[in-house]
């Protein structure tokens, strides 16, 4: 396929025929949304698959929650670190596992590109952490996600797609920039499309359509504004990119609603770093 | 960047390389706090049952090069689209500066 040949519309009735994500992610949230579930009913349905359930236990010792191995089995990683940051492991472990196609050239690499949606999944909760979020459970998920339009783009079309990552780096410009240049659609809306078809929350919605611009006029500008800076910071560290990729500005509003202290980068660092590389460990191992 | 030992490991005059907080997000004990005979105690009585503490592999991160700091630095500047100036974007590019420089160090 060239860039004449691109055909928005086609893309579109491409994202309307992915498959759904796995029953067990929807039977979870079934269970989640019953108010007379408990934890043990919820961890019974994550013990249906048994290689979910060993990621999110592993996951929840992380140092990112701080229990320290503490956590010994699902029902009390739901007692420790909570319904909603479980459903929120379980559906990064679903959405990793299900765009795990190994396509690879010099322009893209899909390893790489997950452990920069990690890094910006942990920046983000850590961002979150500090401002004293009151959602902080969204954080992890909506860093993790926020570029699912990229990884839609290198899943459906990666020849093409890498071209665009080609015209990106050639001309200095950002992804988004080169996206509408080439195919006349960005990944932010892509990515939007995609959360959609899977009912993803509105706050992960809106991380993936306003993390580019940091635009903070929204329902969930906490959320946003936290996903911006930590892309830019997970850009800045190199995190899964490679040493050519231009870094915007990042957006002055951002930088002033979180009031982040001017120590905030270099005393969060080793934490990010432990759990950035236990969570690559983790999430990404099956892949690679 | 710490190693995760287990409380019974813990050795009095060892350091910590990360702050140990509790299940409710408070800190017990602050990076760099020096382990004597009542840390131990405390970590127990928290449930905790690891720590981050600094190992020698710690000394890789005091001995960069100032070449090697302007190396990444110069990198980072080719690819930066703007200069920090809050105090938090200083923050972040020191930061990165310094992990790119590491990572360069341990390749």
């Amino acid at each position: 396929m060239n860039m004449s040949e691109f055909d928005i519309n086609h893309l579109i009735s491409r994202i309307d025929s992915l498959p759904t994500l796995p029953t067990v992610y929807y039977r979870l949230l079934d269970v989640m949304n019953n108010p007379r579930s408990t934890a043990v009913n919820v961890a019974d349905v994550i013990c249906k698959d048994q290689a979910s359930a060993s990621k999110v236990l592993k996951a929840a010792n992380s140092p990112i929650y701080g229990f320290y191995g503490k956590i010994q089995n699902i029902t009390q990683a739901i007692t420790y670190i909570g319904f909603e940051e479980v459903k929120n492991l379980v559906t990064a472990i679903t959405i990793i596992d299900f765009f795990s196609d190994k396509f690879t050239n010099q322009y893209i690499n899909p390893i790489e590109f997950w452990k920069h949606s990690i890094s910006v999944g942990i920046l983000s909760r850590l961002i979150g952490k500090q401002i004293k979020a009151s959602d902080l459970e969204s954080y992890f998920l909506a860093g993790i996600l926020h570029d699912i339009g990229k990884i839609l783009f290198i899943n459906l079309m990666p020849e093409l797609y890498s071209k665009v990552i080609q015209y990106s780096i050639e001309n200095k410009v950002q992804h988004k920039d080169a996206e509408i240049k080439m195919l006349g659609i960005t990944h932010n809306v892509v990515g939007e499309l995609l959360a959609n078809k899977w009912n993803l929350p509105n706050s992960i919605k809106n991380a993936v359509r306003y993390h580019e611009s940091g635009n903070v006029d929204n329902s969930y500008k906490d959320l946003v504004a936290s996903v911006h800076i930590a892309n830019m910071a997970s850009l800045m560290y190199g995190f899964g990119v490679t040493d050519e990729v231009p870094i915007p500005e990042p957006n002055k509003n951002a930088w002033e609603l979180l009031q982040l202290s001017e120590n905030f980068f270099t005393s969060s660092y080793p934490l990010m770093l432990s759990s950035y590389n236990d969570t690559v460990n983790l999430l990404i191992k099956q892949i690679q | 960047m710490g190693k995760m030992i287990l409380i019974e490991d813990l050795k009095e005059g060892m350091v910590l390389a990360e702050s140990v907080v509790n299940s409710f997000g408070q800190t017990l004990l602050n990076a760099g706090c020096i382990i004597g005979s009542n840390h131990k105690r405390i970590l127990k009585t928290w449930n905790l049952t690891s720590v981050s503490i600094k190992s020698d592999d710690d000394e890789v991160e005091n001995k960069i090069s100032s070449e090697l700091l302007k190396f990444a630095e110069d990198n980072l500047k080719l690819r930066l689209l703007w200069q920090p100036k809050l105090p938090a974007e200083i923050d972040l590019y020191n930061s990165a500066i310094l992990h790119l420089a590491t990572k360069r160090q341990v390749r």
